[in-house]
């Protein structure tokens, strides 16, 4: 598989991964690009906006995820959950 | 110590509590793929001990069932429910646009577009008469190049038209969903005022938390809580849609062709303020992008029409008369794509000389070739104001499509949170929350590696071979 390819296919999942948190996947993922990393990328123009277009979409989400950690990190602590109660018999 | 007795009533107390707990498990198991449904977790409550005679004896255990949802996620799950859906369906129309003028991720050059195709052919047409200006089937071809060009022009108009006509219809089938959803919401509004937090408001509150989900999915809401556990619901904008037992319907009406939306109990024209949700796109695609793209495919025909009846009156026809006008338009740019039309069949109406020059001169015909690279849309000429214009539809395309797929990882990346973070104990969501941490350190440090191998490659320069 060309390098180009491969690049936008670790994207895709990538960004797969991280709206379900696929925490071993990610791990795989990152090692898996991190060998990429070392081959040279020749490629031309239509490669170039395809790996392109998809790093926007994981900034994008990348974007969110921090946000949302960021949320989550203040609630943590601070037990906002509602609780019903019922009777269980 | 107990008497045997009491023992068998601790002992009694105790096997009830586990088949209470064991209730609880079925029941989740039972409800795991219930739209809404939020999981229930076994509260252990040890019964208060009695002292007699200096002996402490404990009375048993009792357990209670307990529904946990974080009312803080359910509202961001709602709110990024309402961006993606919106984001959506803005993506949805602006591709049937993209589609009208034959666009694609292939192919966004703008002279290979059945507009750009037939602009150029127009023109050239021109240079061919240049050569031949008394020719009757190099007239002819002139004449069948502006009526391509025309029936290019009203058929991109229709088609964007019949976008807008389709946001209508979309319009007002949202609006019912809509009705429907926020009358269910009264309802259970009313049902769990009535029944109090003892009795079944649980499984009536998801019933409630999924209906609010699904009008996220149609509609921007603000959301208030209210005494007696109710819940109050307005649109982006303010206007009232449920408070309490009672739901405000909203209805839409035709002003000037367009559907507008009524809400709140009075029934005030809402329209230029609802966002979110699929209605927030379609009016978002119908009221801002559309027109603008209409408004320019006009300036387009206007501009290229006015320019060439202009130049056409100054030469003279081929009888010998002064050049009458080629197109006919509209007095302003308005509308103009979807009206004009070629105002003549006689290849002799083209006036391919100047005054003066004889019928076989060709000087007004090299004028009118050369109205393609004059300025004849403000400053630009008429291929480069088309090659901006679909350019701007395409990028406005992509755009939306990205912010849609984004929006959609970060809703499920959100839902994925509320699940897992719904019922866990502050020990377990803590480690949750390192996982989520982890994960997007992970995906952070990949997005970063592509932002590298993207710099090498782009110093190396784009090739046109891949390796």
């Amino acid at each position: 598989m060309a390098i180009d390819q491969a690049v936008a296919d670790v994207l895709d999942e990538t960004v797969r991964a991280l709206s379900l948190l696929d925490l071993n996947r990610l791990e795989t993922l990152e090692k898996r690009i991190a060998g990429l990393a070392v081959s040279m990328l020749v490629v031309d123009q239509a490669g170039m906006d395809s790996i392109r277009a998809r790093r926007d979409v994981l900034e994008g989400v990348l974007h969110h995820s921090a946000s949302n950690l960021n949320a989550l990190n203040r609630l943590y602590g601070r037990d906002t959950r509602d609780q019903w109660e019922h009777s269980a018999r | 110590m107990g008497t045997l007795s009491s023992l068998m009533d601790l002992s009694r107390e105790a096997l009830m509590a586990d088949q209470a707990a064991l209730n609880v498990t079925a029941g989740n198991v039972a409800n795991q793929n219930t739209p809404g449904y939020t999981r229930q977790v076994v509260s252990w409550q040890q019964t208060d001990a009695v002292t007699l005679s200096g002996q402490t004896y404990s009375t048993g255990i009792t357990s209670t069932a307990v529904s946990q949802r974080d009312r803080i996620l359910e509202h961001r799950v709602q709110q990024q429910t309402q961006t993606q859906a919106q984001s959506g369906a803005l993506e949805s129309a602006l591709q049937q646009v993209q589609n009208i003028f034959g666009l694609t991720s292939s192919a966004i050059s703008a002279s290979l577009t059945a507009l750009g195709s037939a602009t150029d052919a127009f023109f050239n047409s021109f240079s061919a008469l240049e050569a031949n200006p008394s020719d009757a089937a190099t007239r002819q071809s002139v004449l069948a190049a502006a009526n391509n060009l025309v029936s290019v022009f009203n058929s991109s108009a229709n088609q964007l038209a019949q976008v807008t006509s389709g946001l209508n219809q979309q319009i007002v089938s949202v609006t019912g969903q809509i009705n429907t959803l926020t009358s269910t919401i009264a309802s259970l509004n009313q049902q769990i005022a009535s029944s109090g937090l003892q009795g079944d408001a649980g499984v009536l509150e998801d019933q409630r938390q999924y209906a609010i989900t699904q009008l996220s999915q149609y509609i921007g809401l603000d959301q208030m809580t209210t005494e007696a556990n109710g819940i109050t619901l307005t649109t982006s904008n303010g206007a009232l849609l449920v408070s309490g037992g009672q739901s405000y319907a909203m209805s839409t009406t035709l002003v000037a062709g367009t559907v507008h939306v009524l809400a709140g109990g009075g029934g005030q024209d809402m329209t230029s303020g609802l966002t979110g949700g699929q209605l927030g796109g379609i009016l978002q695609a119908r009221d801002q992008q559309l027109p603008t793209y209409a408004s320019a495919l006009d300036n387009l025909a206007y501009g290229i029409a006015t320019a060439v009846n202009a130049q056409n009156a100054l030469g003279t026809d081929g009888n010998g008369n002064l050049g009458a006008a080629i197109f006919n338009l509209p007095p302003t740019a308005a509308g103009a794509a979807a009206s004009i039309q070629v105002a003549t069949s006689d290849p002799q109406a083209i006036a391919a000389a100047v005054p003066g020059e004889g019928s076989a001169g060709n000087s007004n015909a090299i004028a009118l070739a050369d109205l393609s690279t004059a300025s004849l849309v403000g400053t630009q000429t008429a291929t480069g104001f088309l090659a901006s214009f679909l350019g701007q539809i395409g990028n406005d395309t992509a755009a939306a499509a990205t912010d849609s797929t984004v929006q959609q990882a970060t809703l499920t990346q959100l839902t994925s949170q509320r699940n897992a973070l719904s019922g866990v104990s502050l020990d377990e969501e803590a480690s949750n929350l390192t996982q989520y941490q982890r994960s997007y350190e992970a995906a952070a440090k990949v997005f970063s590696i592509v932002n590298t191998i993207m710099a090498s490659a782009l110093n190396l320069g784009v090739q046109t071979t891949v390796s």
